[in-house]
């Protein structure tokens, strides 16, 4: 299902994670998969902590990081998270 | 993001961890009670008099997690017979650590397996001595044994629950390594399978060790899996262990060491925080000694098929940086198997 912007993320209750040389490692703990987030993914994974909207998500990266554009940026932020519950990494509750 | 093959992410980050003392794994041994007198064990007491509460493991749990430790292993003695064990397990998971546990299955039934799925739980390794109830319940010392551990096997498999047949290849049982590999494909359990045993006794090796002609058959017979064996570039890499570096073990009454089987204290975090334990003279001191192995290691022909342990050579020698019996023979017949 596409994403809208008021479907809220929050985090697969079965990962481990920790901050690691300033970068976030997860691991999903069915498999032991581990994966790596990069600057940008770890500050959405820490914004994830409150079950926020994908908006909510967009505004608050548009708050921290100079350049980024809500409306344009939209779509990567979408594919981010999406690609996040693929890795059951996150649930998506969708919302309309 | 970033997601490549577990293994090669995992030793990039090990890599990273080990250069910059991050303790990212960590055994704790939640107590040395056990309900099993296995032939080999190698713990002296079985009792509970020095093991620390569930709260002071609680904030030992919070210093590791502010310290970098992601992998957490949590042994024993049999760490289900510590009352306090399902609240320890809840704690670690709520900090987010990856949790492992190490168990002879006794105690773990169906209600067990399901709170350790509910809690999420990375995986579960069970005990086997052998592949029938026999032999298993001579070697562990209690009738009935095999049939709770296979039982065990069969509850955590069911649910979904990363489960690992853990087996000691010995004299006593030389042979069933190749039962459990069968049993481990049957059922799709993982099989760690280690051929070396550590002795009970200080300066010995064990009485139970593989003889030469032993170690080469457990190799030809396992050689299906892949050969390790390192490049000449980097041989002296491999003599050299990431114990007190990116790993680290905590024994029952909260001392530190480098690794649960290389007995150097670094110091107590029950009383000092684990961060002044890891950064203590005594740890600077193990890291500084630990660039420099013995000459005959470093020198040694074998030493690309040497699949080193600075505990079993100070448990067999008194010496964590040089030879040891069993290392030694087991790298040179490793090395009869490695490509010319």
């Amino acid at each position: 299902m596409e994403l809208s912007v008021h479907d809220r993320v929050s985090k697969n209750e079965h990962i481990a994670q920790r901050m690691f040389d300033d970068q976030m490692l997860v691991i999903t703990a069915k498999d032991s998969m581990l994966h790596k987030l990069d600057d940008v993914g770890t500050f959405i994974w820490s914004t994830i902590e409150k079950s926020p909207s994908i908006k909510e998500i967009c505004e608050l990266l548009q708050e921290s990081f100079e350049g980024f554009d809500s409306r344009k940026d939209l779509s990567d932020v979408c594919d981010f998270v999406e690609t996040l519950e693929k890795k059951k990494l996150v649930v998506v509750r969708h919302c309309s | 993001m970033k997601s490549r093959p577990s293994a090669t992410l995992a030793q990039r980050i090990n890599s990273t961890a080990s250069q910059k003392n991050i303790p990212l794994g960590v055994l704790i041994e939640l107590t040395y009670r056990c309900n099993h007198r296995c032939y080999y064990c190698y713990q002296k007491s079985f009792t509970r008099s020095h093991d620390l509460s569930q709260r002071q493991w609680s904030r030992i749990l919070a210093q590791l997690a502010q310290s970098g430790t992601l992998y957490l292993t949590i042994s024993g003695g049999e760490p289900l017979l510590k009352k306090d064990f399902f609240g320890i397990v809840e704690h670690a998971r709520g900090l987010k650590f990856g949790v492992s546990v190490i168990t002879n299955g006794s105690l773990l039934d169906a209600r067990a397996a399901r709170r350790l799925l509910a809690l999420g739980i990375m995986d579960i390794g069970i005990s086997f001595h052998a592949a029938s109830a026999p032999l298993h319940d001579l070697l562990s010392g209690v009738p009935g044994s095999f049939a709770k551990a296979r039982r065990a096997l069969d509850f955590c498999l069911a649910l979904g629950v990363k489960t690992a047949i853990k087996h000691t290849v010995s004299s006593l049982n030389f042979g069933e390594f190749a039962l459990l590999d069968k049993l481990s494909r049957s059922t799709g359990a993982l099989f760690e399978c280690d051929s070396f045993v550590v002795p009970a006794q200080a300066d010995s090796v064990s009485s139970y060790a593989l003889s030469q002609r032993k170690i080469r058959e457990f190799l030809r017979k396992m050689r299906a899996r892949p050969f390790s064996c390192s490049s000449e570039r980097d041989t002296t890499a491999r003599l050299h262990c990431d114990a007190g570096r990116s790993l680290a073990g905590i024994a029952p009454d909260g001392a530190v060491f480098p690794c649960a089987q290389l007995r150097i204290p670094f110091g107590n975090c029950a009383s000092s925080s684990f961060k002044d334990v890891w950064n203590s003279p005594a740890a600077q001191k193990f890291r500084r000694q630990e660039t420099s192995l013995s000459h005959e290691c470093r020198v040694c022909s074998f030493r690309r098929s040497c699949s080193r342990c600075h505990g079993i050579a100070l448990l067999e020698s008194g010496k964590w940086r040089g030879k040891s019996p069993s290392l030694c023979l087991h790298a040179a017949v490793t090395d009869e198997f490695a490509p010319a």
